[in-house]
């Protein structure tokens, strides 16, 4: 085929090309400029033909020493490769009304296999892959989720050999942007041709829920849902909320047609926990598409506000600090009572002149004790009031599921009068008969117990990664109570280390029947929160200490000894999963470690879909891929037989609608868009669509190259000599040199 | 403590008892044995009684609660020393709080002020501006939860200035504000109407407030000179006003304050008001003009 002007190209054969041609030029231009001068003497007409001459000369000499050399390809045109796209998603087959897009895109493939236009076919859904020809579009499933065509189209350009074409057989329903101006710019054509109706079927859907990331038990929050309703519905739905241990609420709401609608839902958890909920739309018989009118989800509810009863037999800096951090707290609801001064304090003043009020001992202890979650006795001895009469209410609230911390000081544990009473009983260390004082240890530091350093209430910042010498660096403390051995059962987590006093336990836990209990052998925490930050500047340590003590008595589910989620817990169907899960025993949080652990897959009602098997690490941590089934909803994963403790402890995860049946609608004006700004062409239906060979790329290859010199035939530089001897004659003729 | 002097009262009463019973068996009088005995157990007696203050003394020298003293120079004598072991002694005597007997002075850039949280000053003359470092070791005392209490007679115009000046410099953003006669202070421990020191002026107390509590006291009524004794034991300074009616105020406001370092709103809390209310409408009956 012939080349055009655009094909062709010249250069110079002169050594150093363009640069040297300028060069030679100035210089000849200086010759030049020398000549005027030098004809200034004869008259005008011959001077002027002289000079005439000499121009002509020195630009024949130019040319010819500069060698100017004309390229000229000769080319052929060749077929160039067409790249099929089809698409696979969810969108192409969504049932009856749906199902003929995924019909005539299998036929259409099937007839082009007639034909001699060579193709190369790809699909894509979740991702783009090629196919081993036009055969294996029949095998097409069109389950993938999402329709992310913007991406599959991006990946094809990057692959496509020169003078390609694309063409795509899709919907257009693209999950997400259609890079138009990438495409563009990469001057690659694609055609496309749009499959299915236009118009969407009546359907009502949920589009979106949104809801905290955490509640609170008694609490109300917000959720958000987004519905949408389209075609001939009327303009009333009614929504449902259903949740698990809680009694369904529904609500009749306006959705204008054609239009979405965002509403807030107020609502008040009752329980605890992970809850698996869902929103739904009430059948209609105008709905096409039901499957997209329900919006599964889980939500994390924390426990109710922590309520606290704080009771002291004296004020001191450590309550002080303790009070200050528990009022703090927005997640506590505290009570504290203190004795400001006992029976034998001379105050010299009538009752009427005092702020006091009488210890309540009975509106609290008898009245009012099961309300509490925790009972904190900080230095708070049997004596101030008639407090015997309670102890064995308080140790028999403890067994069926309170919380009791014993806080050190001069009228706690056997100093307080508690050996041998009814408290003594759930205390988590034996208390002696009767102490006869506390021991004075001058400046003694703290360190966990040999077998606690990785114990939550122990490692306070994993960060650094040496409990021991987190703990180190705390602030000494001056007094220290001298407890009993420890009882079978419990926990020594924190011992005294110095001079006097080495190795006595400082903080013991225990269970106690259904409840939890620790003893504090200290009331100079406090020192813990100003001295510690006064020496190092850092770190709230007394909020922290207590933070966690506090979460741990009142079993908070962030410090459960067994961890469990499942990653990502809210996902499109056919999106892999991951269960995650760190398992350890109960009070002293060894790792359960090389168990053998059965995960049980159930739906909402409990039956058993699926049974796993996965082994625990030397950390006692689990990570177990797994998919779950497409259907939409909620399915919990549930352990057995590591352990007592964590058997039936599950997580619940979740399958949400995917985009492709939200939606529905196809988009043929964005494939219409992109094959006019990249150059190509748009079908709005494949009956519309001319063979493939007419969308057939072609490319030209050059063949060979011919080279053109004009000026380096021997008769141009016999020309040249002619001339310059024609000029050279006419000067001698005027008298010039 | 507590318990050890209710045992200690237990204990001495027993023996007491046994004293008095084997004293009622011992052979009549008139025998120079039978009067050695009794003057024996009357000794023995009488020093069983003495064992209860005792014990308190004994308790009193230990205590978590310490009135620190500030200090401005090395080595620099207090106004009225045992003035603050006073303070500690009506803190024991009259309340359940553990206060020392003994706390040492020191200067703001000392690091042993972060050693508890309570600094009393005592201050009569102008002085000298505090040293940065100084500035920042009151700073951050009262960031970490100190509580200073100032202290200093009406007249003491120059060290009013001084501290205000210093005051100013250390806390710029957090002035000096009068406190209300409802401020928990007044019904810490005490229900009082007014401030009260060797001067019945000014009635109110001034405060810095940082993070919604009092933590820096300003009384200019000369409390502490109110409680000062001699070695005697009698008062150091006669009243300037309210005579000895105003010295038990006084001696009440200054348990007030250090129940307030120690327990701060408190006595606040809702579940006390109802209670407080009723005893001031009382009281407010009883004092009024």
């Amino acid at each position: 085929m012939n080349a055009t002007a655009a094909d062709t190209s010249f250069d110079l054969a002169l050594p150093g090309a363009w640069l040297s041609a300028a060069l030679l030029l100035l210089l000849f231009v200086a010759l030049f400029l020398r000549e005027l001068r030098q004809g200034a003497a004869l008259p005008p007409r011959p001077r002027f033909g002289l000079i005439l001459l000499r121009a002509l000369l020195l630009a024949m000499l130019w040319l010819v020493l500069v060698q100017p050399r004309i390229w000229v390809p000769e080319l052929r045109r060749l077929p160039g490769p067409l790249m099929v796209l089809f698409d696979d998603s969810a969108s192409m087959a969504l049932g009856p009304l749906y199902s003929e897009r995924a019909a005539k895109l299998k036929a259409y493939a099937a007839a082009w296999q007639s034909e001699t236009q060579e193709v190369m076919p790809f699909a894509f859904g979740t991702h783009l892959r090629p196919l081993s020809g036009l055969e294996a579009v029949r095998g097409l499933s069109f389950r993938a989720p999402s329709t992310p065509l913007g991406s599959a189209l991006l990946e094809l350009a990057q692959q496509s050999p020169k003078g390609a074409r694309i063409l795509v057989v899709s919907d257009g329903a693209s999950a997400d942007p259609l890079p138009i101006e990438a495409l563009r710019r990469s001057a690659l054509p694609v055609h496309a041709i749009a499959l299915g109706p236009r118009s969407t079927p009546s359907d009502r859907a949920i589009l979106e829920v949104e809801a905290p990331a955490q509640l609170r038990v008694d609490e109300e929050s917000r959720l958000r849902v987004r519905l949408r309703v389209r075609g001939r519905q009327g303009s009333s739905v009614n929504l449902r909320l259903r949740c698990q241990g809680h009694a369904d609420e529904s609500r009749s709401l306006r959705v204008e047609e054609g239009k979405e609608r965002s509403l807030e839902w107020a609502w008040t958890p009752k329980r605890s926990g992970a809850l698996p909920c869902e929103f739904a739309l009430a059948p209609s018989s105008r709905d096409r598409w039901p499957q997209n009118d329900r919006w599964p989800f889980v939500l994390h509810v924390a426990p109710a506000r922590l309520r606290v009863l704080l009771v002291s037999g004296r004020p001191s800096w450590d309550l002080r600090y303790l009070r200050a951090f528990l009022k703090e707290e927005p997640a506590i609801d505290l009570v504290s009572f203190f004795v400001l001064r006992h029976s034998t304090d001379s105050t010299g003043v009538t009752q009427d002149e005092l702020s006091l009020i009488p210890f309540p001992t009975d509106e609290l202890f008898r009245e009012h004790l099961e309300r509490f979650d925790l009972l904190i006795f900080h230095d708070f001895g049997r004596f101030p009031a008639p407090f015997d009469a309670h102890l064995e209410r308080v140790r028999d609230y403890v067994r069926r599921g309170g919380s009791l911390v014993m806080v050190g000081g001069e009228l706690s544990f056997a100093e307080g009068g508690y050996g041998s009473t009814p408290l003594a009983e759930i205390l988590p260390v034996a208390l002696e008969t009767r102490a006869s004082e506390n021991v004075w240890v001058e400046d003694y530091r703290v360190t966990p117990h040999a077998a606690a350093a990785t114990h939550p209430l122990v490692d306070l910042a994993p960060e650094l990664g040496d409990a021991a010498a987190y703990w180190r660096g705390l602030a000494p403390l001056r007094r220290l109570n001298h407890l009993g051995a420890p009882k079978k059962g419990s926990v020594t987590l924190l011992e005294s280390a110095g001079k006097g006093s080495s190795g006595r336990p400082l903080l013991v836990i225990a269970q106690a029947g259904k409840g939890r209990v620790a003893a504090l052998a200290t009331d100079e925490s406090w020192r813990w929160g100003m001295a510690s930050a006064a020496e190092s500047g850092e770190g709230p340590n007394f909020a922290r200490f207590w933070d966690r003590l506090l979460r741990w008595l009142s079993r908070h589910p962030s410090l459960e000894e067994s961890q469990i989620e499942v990653d990502p817990e809210l996902a499109p169907p056919g999106q892999r999963r991951r269960l995650r899960a760190q398992l350890r025993r109960p009070l002293d949080y060894r790792p359960l470690a090389a168990r053998e652990v059965e995960v049980l897959l159930q739906d909402l009602e409990g039956r058993t879909l699926r049974r796993l098997q996965a082994r625990t690490d030397a950390e006692g941590r689990l990570d177990l891929p797994f998919e779950l089934p497409e259907a939409v909803g909620a399915y919990a994963l549930r352990l057995r037989g590591a352990d007592p403790s964590v058997e039936n402890s599950r997580a619940w995860a979740v399958v949400r609608p995917s985009e492709e049946i939200l939606r529905l609608e196809g988009k043929p004006k964005s494939l219409a868009r992109l094959a006019a700004a990249t150059g190509g062409r748009f079908f709005e239906a494949p009956s519309k669509a001319p063979k493939l060979a007419d969308f057939a790329a072609s490319r030209r290859e050059v063949v060979r190259t011919r080279l053109h010199q004009p000026l380096s035939h021997p008769l141009a530089f016999l020309a040249l000599l002619l001339f310059a001897l024609l000029e050279w004659g006419l000067r001698r003729r005027f008298g010039q040199r | 403590m507590r318990d050890g002097f209710v045992q200690v009262m237990a204990d001495n009463s027993r023996r007491v008892v046994r004293a008095a019973a084997w004293r009622a068996s011992l052979p009549a009088q008139g025998s120079a044995r039978g009067k050695a005995l009794r003057g024996g157990l009357s000794a023995w007696f009488a020093s069983l009684l003495l064992c209860i203050p005792l014990a308190r003394a004994q308790e009193m020298e230990r205590g978590d609660v310490e009135i620190r003293g500030v200090a401005l120079a090395e080595g620099e004598s207090e106004s009225y020393p045992g003035l603050r072991a006073r303070i500690a002694w009506e803190l024991r005597k009259r309340t359940s709080i553990a206060a020392a007997k003994e706390a040492p002075r020191l200067r703001f850039d000392d690091r042993r002020i972060f050693d508890g949280p309570l600094l009393y000053w005592n201050g009569r003359h102008a002085f000298a501006s505090l040293s940065e470092s100084e500035r920042r070791g009151l700073r951050r005392f009262i960031a970490l939860g100190g509580f200073l209490w100032i202290d200093a007679p009406s007249g003491a115009e120059g060290f009013d200035r001084s501290l205000r000046r210093e005051l100013r410099r250390a806390f710029p953003s957090h002035p000096l504000q009068t406190l209300d006669r409802k401020h928990t202070i007044f019904h810490s421990f005490y229900l009082l109407e007014h401030a009260q020191g060797r001067d019945a002026s000014p009635k109110t107390l001034e405060a810095i407030q940082v993070e919604g509590r009092a933590a820096i006291v300003y009384s200019r009524n000369d409390v502490g000179a109110a409680l000062a004794r001699d070695a005697a034991g009698q008062p150091l300074l006669p009243m300037v006003e309210g005579g000895e009616r105003g010295r038990e105020l006084a001696a009440r406001l200054a348990v007030n304050l250090v129940m307030y370092a120690l327990c701060l709103d408190y006595k606040d809390d809702q579940v006390h008001l109802p209670f407080i209310l009723k005893r001031l409408r009382g009281a407010s009956r009883k004092y009024g003009p």
